[in-house]
């Protein structure tokens, strides 16, 4: 059977093709924004872009609150995650904001910016140049 | 595609006579589902000038305009006759952060309508654009299969041609993150090797994750095996066959690496920096015993080191200055000890450096250090006879870093891959926007993990597919006449308007055309596919239609 089949015996027939429209959208209940979490007080050891045309190295209450943020976008721990078994004996977890990735970005040795997929909050750290106060 | 793609009914519904013409079409729609407030991201009215082919007036349609080009994209590439929604927004994401995207549920055990085929693997995760594909339903219609997140404090280019410059060009961007949400990833924790649970179960993606050193797939191993592997530089590859096969047609031979030869306590491979000043180690291979310069390498190097690979320490002075002391004592290349965790990229500049200089982190220095009372010989080059991230079987090789770098280490391809890939954890400036070979090794993992290509979207793949083009409509009508009967589709990939079909075609007139449609039908019920009374609906419909 060949896949155009588009019918000969049909080309004495006029046809109105509809212009085809989006479905009605779904009924979707939103995914919640990830919320930050306490990852307590972080420095900052390089200049990041702290948005457009600001390139610094973040105070300790930006790295601390950046920190946060990565914390609650890159938590890879699975709690809060919402496990059911369905009717029909399927398996589903709700991940929400969990598992996901984040797109970094930083400037590098040659003036450029590099960016980096990271999943994990260690990962993002580094990557940022950011470290743990007590470390420091 | 991110327009409806099914305009058969539709022509049906306005054609007494006409048959049908079933779409050719393969390919997934993809909605994207703002949910932007007003006057910010989506909605952003800020005026724009075109740009790049993106003919959005404000900021905000240009935004909307290159995530559907970037969905169109991933939509004409894969197949399914499930929606797939990615619920989007721009929001300030804080500095640094340029987006974030992910899978919002996973699925296993999951059943199909038939002839999908369900799930491949038992008790593994997918995500749920994926399980929705293969069970041919949305398996949960209520929330977004993904999720995307871009941040309005950064500009992007919007254009939708590839000419970013030196800018972050969004639709790469967009077609990196939906690819993980699409099934480019695991669930695994690889600081712990754990899996996603409860209950605890394996995913796809780690179906196919290969640790060479064991020879086991990430699925079997334990929750340590994992987490040990997770570390192994350039030990663990993609063992899907789509890959492999497209590895040839996209990686280039010449397989950078540095090592240790001896002793084998810390023989490997190891992850390494580059410098940006001398000649590449494929310039200027090197191999022989190394020698550890004690101090920093700052000043003249007192003791030879005639044929010795140096390891300096980081720190103090500029790293080329310490590769050119240890050059002038002799040295054939260099290893900086890095004094931080991973590898460093080495600034500076220094025209007479002739040897290579190359790094690691601290921990593999410390432990090749350790090694140096009996003898460390290493070396470092290209391997001709090895393809730029893939192993010696030309399986891709995926980003296994040590220290472990959670998530990201796995769910990549190695960035040491040549051609660079859309799928490396950095977004290089050359990506093309294509998904495939020979550009790129994305849709073949795609393959791999489940995204079968089925062009009719009827749940049978192209390859075992008799009716590649099916009418998937969903009952059988035949010249405006709704017989009632659903228009199932068989294992064979075959609808039961699809040999009504050629009946029309094949017949030279309308009797001829009937009776073939009886002798269909019959043959339709004698397998137990169609009820009698079923069978003299269609044919019913087959005698009033005015076919041929």
């Amino acid at each position: 059977m060949t896949k155009g089949r588009v019918l000969a015996y049909s080309a004495a027939l006029a046809v109105a093709l509809a212009p085809w429209a989006e479905a009605a959208p779904k009924k979707l209940r939103p995914i919640a924004a990830p919320q930050k979490k306490d990852a307590g007080k972080w420095v900052g050891t390089r200049p990041i872009a702290m948005s457009a045309g600001d390139v610094r190295v973040p105070t300790a209450e930006e790295a601390t609150d950046l920190a946060a943020s990565l914390k609650g976008m890159l938590d890879r721990t699975g709690a809060g995650t919402t496990p059911a078994t369905r009717p029909d004996g399927s398996l589903q977890i709700t991940l929400e904001s969990q598992f996901g990735s984040v797109l970094l970005t930083r400037p590098a040795a040659d003036g450029a910016f590099e960016t980096r997929c990271v999943t994990s909050f260690e990962e993002a750290t580094a990557f940022l140049g950011l470290i743990a106060a007590e470390e420091k | 595609m991110t327009t409806l793609r099914r305009f058969a009914p539709a022509l049906l519904a306005l054609s007494a006579f006409l048959l049908v013409a079933p779409s050719s079409e393969g390919a997934a729609r993809i909605s994207i589902v703002v949910v932007d407030g007003p006057s910010e991201g989506f909605n952003d009215p800020t005026p724009a000038a075109p740009v790049g082919g993106n003919t959005g007036t404000t900021l905000g349609e240009q935004r909307l305009i290159a995530f559907r080009h970037a969905a169109d994209i991933w939509g004409s590439t894969l197949d399914s006759n499930v929606e797939i929604f990615i619920q989007a927004s721009f929001d300030s994401l804080g500095a640094g952060v340029l987006g974030s995207a992910g899978a919002t549920s996973v699925f296993a055990n999951f059943g199909s309508v038939a002839p999908f085929p369900g799930p491949v693997f038992p008790d593994t995760w997918y995500s749920a654009a994926l399980a929705d594909k293969r069970a041919g339903a949305d398996l949960d219609d209520t929330i977004p299969d993904i999720r995307a997140r871009f941040s309005s404090d950064f500009p992007f280019y919007l254009g939708l041609d590839n000419n970013h410059g030196a800018q972050y060009d969004l639709v790469t961007v967009l077609l990196h993150e939906f690819a993980h949400g699409l099934g480019f990833q695991n669930f695994v924790n690889e600081a712990t090797g754990s899996n996603l649970g409860p209950p605890y179960l394996t995913d796809v993606y780690s179906q196919f994750t290969l640790d060479k050193a064991t020879g086991n797939a990430w699925a079997t191993m334990t929750d340590a095996e994992r987490a040990a592997s997770a570390i192994r530089f350039g030990g663990v590859v993609w063992a899907g066959d789509e890959v492999k096969a497209g590895v040839p047609d996209v990686l280039s031979f010449g397989s950078p690496f540095v090592r240790i030869d001896a002793p084998p306590a810390v023989a490997g491979f190891y992850q390494f920096g580059t410098a940006a000043f001398g000649p590449s180690i494929a310039a200027a291979p090197a191999a022989g015993p190394l020698a550890y310069v004690p101090g920093l390498g700052c000043g003249p190097i007192g003791s030879s080191l005639a044929g010795r690979i140096a390891m300096i320490d980081r720190g103090t002075c500029g790293f080329a200055v310490k590769a050119k002391n240890a050059q002038v004592a002799g040295a054939i290349g260099v290893i900086i000890a890095n004094n931080v965790a991973g590898p460093v990229g080495m600034a500076g500049a220094d025209p007479t450096i002739t040897i290579a200089t190359v790094s690691v982190g601290l921990s593999e220095a410390n432990a090749i250090k350790a090694q140096l009372g009996v003898g460390v010989t290493a070396s470092f080059g290209v391997d001709a006879a090895i393809r730029a991230g893939a192993d010696e079987l030309d399986q891709a090789r995926l980003y296994a870093v040590n220290p472990v770098q959670l998530g990201s280490s796995i769910s990549h391809y190695d960035s040491i891959a040549s051609r660079n890939l859309l799928m490396e954890p950095a977004i290089n400036q050359d990506l093309t926007h294509s998904l495939a070979p020979p550009e790129d090794l994305t849709l073949p993992l795609m393959r791999d993990v489940g995204w079968f290509p089925d062009a009719d979207t009827d749940g049978v793949a192209d390859g075992d597919d008799q009716c590649a083009g099916s009418d998937t409509q969903p009952s059988v009508v035949i010249g405006g006449c709704d017989s009632g009967v659903p228009n199932t589709t068989q294992p064979n990939g075959c609808t039961i308007l699809d040999p009504i079909h050629d009946c029309a075609v094949g017949a030279f007139n309308h009797g001829g055309f009937v009776s073939c449609v009886a002798h269909e039908t019959n043959a339709l019920k004698k397998a137990g596919v169609i009820s009698g009374g079923q069978k003299g609906a269609i044919q019913s419909c087959a005698a009033k239609a005015r076919i041929p």
